[in-house]
């Protein structure tokens, strides 16, 4: 293991990103305050990358995998993680080379280092949302997500965007050589000398959620949360309101996420489910393009 | 003699479609060549090679310019009327001067001669590369910058050289592609490369660390490979070369690299240890003696630089144990349930909305293997069969299967071992779902027999019943590949069954469906003929005796003697032994179809009218060589032989009987003799359609 002090913490990873990207035509913009299950959720890619506008930016989401908790016993696994998203639209040119500077940013050199390209066309069922694209391995393991956007809502995107997801913990991880999550450092205070790690902030949080997310989440109260969450968004939609309705199918795909982590939805019905986000959020897609925001 | 070359940059294509993409450019390429006379030789042979970024072609001796040449168009008849004239010289574009007259059978016409000026072989090829590259199918393709134009991934550069210099493609700015004259190296290396022709463009990649061709790059993985097998006495198996071609195509200079698994992780079932290191990760297993893995395993990385690779190997590792642990984690978890006990999880998960779930499936598949074990004549212990059955889904509810979805059955097997199942059972269990694929092994024992045909001719009856066959391209519940391990379980363990009496009414009732009414049985048996010529082709390479054969669309179900008829004629015809059968089928059937064309020739033979010795005798060994072939259902070599035996009798009737003689009735009689050979021949097969 490297000697701690010199290693890159969590928080300049973050910070050696946003710099980097801001370095690069992006504007840094804030994570959405909701639950959600990956960095694409976030309004500003999905409905961003519809349209024909340009669009540059990058940010820090939290994301939530009910079903991945493993009650802070695994080394490898969380249900609330991070991840550093990257959209551009158009697609740069050179956006690989782009991409593997990024890395050398954070201390990963694609000359030293194994770097490969890893067939992965990305489909997204509760956003109708497909691309092609790879995802990249750093001597085996997966770092990131390198994704050209196809559809969106249903829709067909166009100019095309690529995204880019880096998974923080894997990317800290692997940086600072560490074998179990929570012993990746997030901050190092130089003036108390302290170093604070993953699971001074995160280990407690990762127990209890898991307790709720497995055993205790009231799947009968969820089961109408789902629902009313689901009218809201119809009755905004009917008001031509797309970005709160947007916001509803957030929620909604929340709940049905932690509906599956309790075991309680079915094969046939977990299609229905996520059917049901899918319309909602096309129609959310179809109205937003038709405002032309 | 001219040298075209052209490199295509672009980001990484997945292996599988890469050689796809690669032949499909080479023979638009050819096409072209040939089409515009682009070279002298008749035999174009175009070099290609591919990376990961690069398609590369050259060709040598293409000619510089085309031949100019001289064209003549014919018009309408000299006479013809005014209109159609003034037509015709619209058409050509010349005026009524310059038309020529030339006499075609004592008619004059109209011609247009003109001269075809040679263009240089860069231009055509360079006016029809835009067609090329636009057309060519990629399967799964994507946008990038354009907004309509799709590839399999995106396109950074293309080169075009011809004769030694960098011919611009002004096409390319539209699609927002590079026309660079110069390459890049390997990305490790990292330098732009200029050349001047293809040899140059060679050795500097090669400087550069980049090898076009695939088959060096799977050559050096080998290599090193082998040395090091060698030094620890483990192998490579031979259904893993997919790897290293795999690991050959993701590289352009394969560096290998070994690495180990820990000794707890080898404890495991080492199914689950290779399907993590093979799907998850591309790395290679080895195997000590007796197929046993080995705790060592390849990674092939891409330029790795000596020092670095005990690092590199240790993060690969890393990956690996991350993996296993989450297996073991699994793995101890499913074994805290009793396979019997997720006997309700079963009913939870659905094989299909209109089929019911696993449960159901189970019961149906119970009901399939006893009908097959009371045809088969199995001699085995029913217990193990209605237990092998009943335990054969429920893996599906373990962790590891939704995780590794593709052990299924693998995991049920081990973990029934665990449990101390019989033996057999186990075995059956692990087997249920091979033949999975056109190299995997077939069951043999009789309990993984029953249980894999009747999983399988579930999935077949149930999808065609609901009316989910599988179109030309989409076969999502994979019916082919069912049907297809079913004939192949058949003809392998030498099985005779009739699989139509298999589907009967009762099964069909096992799927409590309301409406069935678009499913006929004759369907599925086609579907399995369809497979059927499609395995027997794939075995022979003889698409002609397949279709000689498969005279009907429709046949007995079954497949066991099917088989033994087919193959014998096979190897009867690849023996030499058909061609007096081919022959004396042609004579017959020149005279029958010629004067069939004049009268009607009937089916009958009035014995009445047998006048010469010569059509006695044959009417008399036509009779027996169609009982015989009737009848035998065994020995098809001896049928053959009948059919054979023709020959002589056939022979002497063409050599001393007319048949084209005054009496019509006569006449008519020896054509219904020749007709009636023909449709002898016909009950084996239909040997005109043989080549040779």
């Amino acid at each position: 293991m490297a000697s701690k002090k010199n290693v890159l913490s969590f928080q300049d990873i973050i910070f050696n990103l946003q710099n980097f990207w801001s370095n690069n035509n992006c504007t840094i913009i804030q994570p959405i305050d909701l639950q959600v299950g990956a960095g694409t959720f976030h309004p500003a890619t999905v409905l961003g990358a519809l349209g024909k506008k340009s669009r540059n930016i990058a940010y820090v989401q939290p994301t939530r995998r009910p079903t991945d908790g493993r009650y802070g016993k695994n080394p490898n696994r969380l249900q609330h993680y991070y991840q550093f998203q990257v959209l551009l639209k158009p697609s740069p040119k050179n956006i690989q080379s782009i991409f593997l500077r990024s890395l050398k940013s954070i201390g990963i050199d694609p000359k030293k280092n194994n770097i490969q390209f890893k067939e992965d066309d990305w489909e997204s069922p509760t956003l109708g949302a497909s691309g092609l694209g790879w995802e990249v391995r750093c001597n085996g393991m997966e770092i990131c997500q390198y994704t050209y956007f196809q559809q969106i809502g249903g829709i067909e995107c166009n100019p095309v965007s690529v995204e880019i997801t880096y998974g923080l913990e894997r990317l800290a991880m692997f940086i600072q050589k560490v074998n179990n999550v929570f012993d990746i450092v997030w901050n190092i205070n130089k003036k108390e000398k302290k170093i604070i790690k993953y699971k001074d902030i995160y280990l407690e949080s990762e127990k209890q959620f898991s307790k709720y997310n497995f055993e205790l989440a009231n799947t009968e109260y969820l089961f109408k949360y789902f629902e009313y969450t689901e009218n809201e968004c119809k009755e905004l939609l009917n008001n031509n309101l797309p970005l709160p309705a947007y916001e509803n199918c957030i929620k909604a795909s929340h709940y049905f996420n932690i509906l599956d982590a309790r075991g309680v939805i079915g094969v046939t019905q977990r299609q229905s489910y996520i059917l049901k986000i899918r319309s909602l959020v096309k129609s959310c897609c179809e109205i937003y393009i038709k405002q032309g925001l | 003699m001219s040298e075209l070359f052209i490199e295509l940059l672009s980001e990484e294509i997945p292996y599988w479609l890469q050689k796809n993409i690669v032949e499909q450019f080479k023979n638009k390429i050819t096409d072209i060549i040939i089409e515009n006379n682009l070279s002298l030789s008749k035999k174009i042979n175009i070099n290609s090679n591919f990376t990961p970024l690069r398609l590369i072609f050259s060709c040598g001796n293409l000619i510089k310019e085309q031949k100019s040449s001289i064209k003549e168009i014919k018009g309408p008849p000299v006479n013809a009327p005014e209109n159609a004239i003034t037509g015709f010289l619209k058409k050509v574009r010349v005026s009524k001067e310059k038309l020529k007259k030339k006499k075609i059978n004592d008619q004059d016409y109209y011609f247009v001669k003109y001269e075809v000026i040679g263009k240089k072989s860069e231009e055509v090829i360079k006016n029809n590369l835009e067609n090329i590259i636009t057309a060519i199918n990629c399967q799964k393709s994507m946008r990038w910058i354009h907004d309509s134009f799709k590839w399999a991934r995106p396109i950074n550069n293309i080169l075009f050289y011809f004769d030694n210099k960098f011919v611009p493609l002004d096409f390319l700015e539209t699609y927002s592609i590079n026309n660079n004259s110069f390459t890049i190296s390997h990305k490790k290396i990292g330098k732009e490369l200029k050349f001047k022709n293809f040899d140059q463009y060679k050795k500097s990649l090669i400087n550069s660390k980049v090898i076009i061709e695939q088959s060096k790059r799977e050559e050096k993985i080998k290599k090193r490979i082998n040395n090091f097998c060698k030094s620890k006495k483990i192998f490579l198996k031979d259904e893993h070369n997919f790897l290293v071609s795999l690991n050959a195509g993701l590289t352009e200079y394969p560096d290998v690299l070994f690495g180990k698994i820990q000794k707890d992780y080898m404890l495991l079932p080492k199914e689950i240890l290779e399907v993590v290191m093979i799907n998850d990760q591309n790395f290679i297993p080895l195997f000590e003696k007796k197929n046993n893995l080995s705790p060592y395993f390849v990674i092939v990385g891409d330029l790795i630089e000596k020092k670095l690779q005990k690092e590199i190997v240790e993060d690969n590792e890393k990956v690996l144990e991350a993996r296993f642990a989450d297996a073991v984690f699994y793995w101890e978890n499913d074994l805290k349930i009793k396979l019997e006990s997720r006997k309700p999880l079963l009913s939870n998960i659905q094989f299909h909305q209109k089929l019911g779930t696993f449960d159901d499936k189970t019961k149906r598949m119970e009901f399939f293997a006893l009908n097959l074990a009371a045809q088969l004549n199995f001699q085995f212990n029913t217990s193990h069969l209605t237990q092998a059955v009943k335990l054969s889904k429920l893996d599906l509810t373990t962790g590891l299967v939704r995780e590794f979805p593709e052990l299924q059955g693998i995991i049920g097997g081990y973990i029934a071992e665990v449990e101390k199942k019989d033996k057999v059972v186990c075995l059956s269990l692990k087997e249920q779902y091979l033949p999975k694929g056109p190299s995997d092994l077939c069951p043999r024992s009789n309990l993984s027999i029953l249980l894999s045909l009747s999983d399988k001719l579930d999935n077949l009856l149930g999808f065609f019943l609901i009316d989910e066959m599988p179109t030309s391209s989409k076969d999502p519940y994979a019916l082919r590949r069912s049907a297809l391990g079913i004939l192949r379980i058949i003809v392998e363990n030498n099985l005779k069954i009739e699989l139509e009496k298999i589907f009967n009414n009762e099964v069909i009732n096992k799927y409590n469906l309301q409406n069935t009414k678009n499913f006929e049985i004759k369907n599925l048996i086609i579907f399995f003929i369809d497979r059927f010529r499609f395995f027997l082709k794939s075995i022979t390479k003889r698409q002609d005796v397949v279709n000689a054969f498969f005279i009907e669309k429709y046949f007995s179900s079954d497949f066991l003697t099917l088989y033994k008829k087919f193959i014998a004629l096979n190897e009867f015809i690849n023996k030499g032994e058909g061609k007096k059968i081919i022959e004396l089928n042609k004579r017959a059937l020149n005279i029958v179809t010629i004067e069939g064309k004049k009268m009607e020739i009937n089916d009958f033979i009035n014995k009445d009218l047998l006048k010469e010795q010569h059509e006695k005798i044959l009417v008399d060994s036509l009779d027996k060589v169609k009982n015989k072939i009737e009848n035998e259902q065994e020995d098809f070599k001896s049928v053959l032989n009948a059919i054979s035996s023709l020959y002589t009798p056939l022979n002497n009737f063409f050599d001393n009987v007319m048949v084209n003689v005054d009496d019509v009735k006569t006449k008519s009689n020896r054509l219904s003799i020749l007709k009636k050979v023909l449709d002898t021949l016909k009950v084996y097969a239909d040997f005109s359609k043989i080549q040779k």
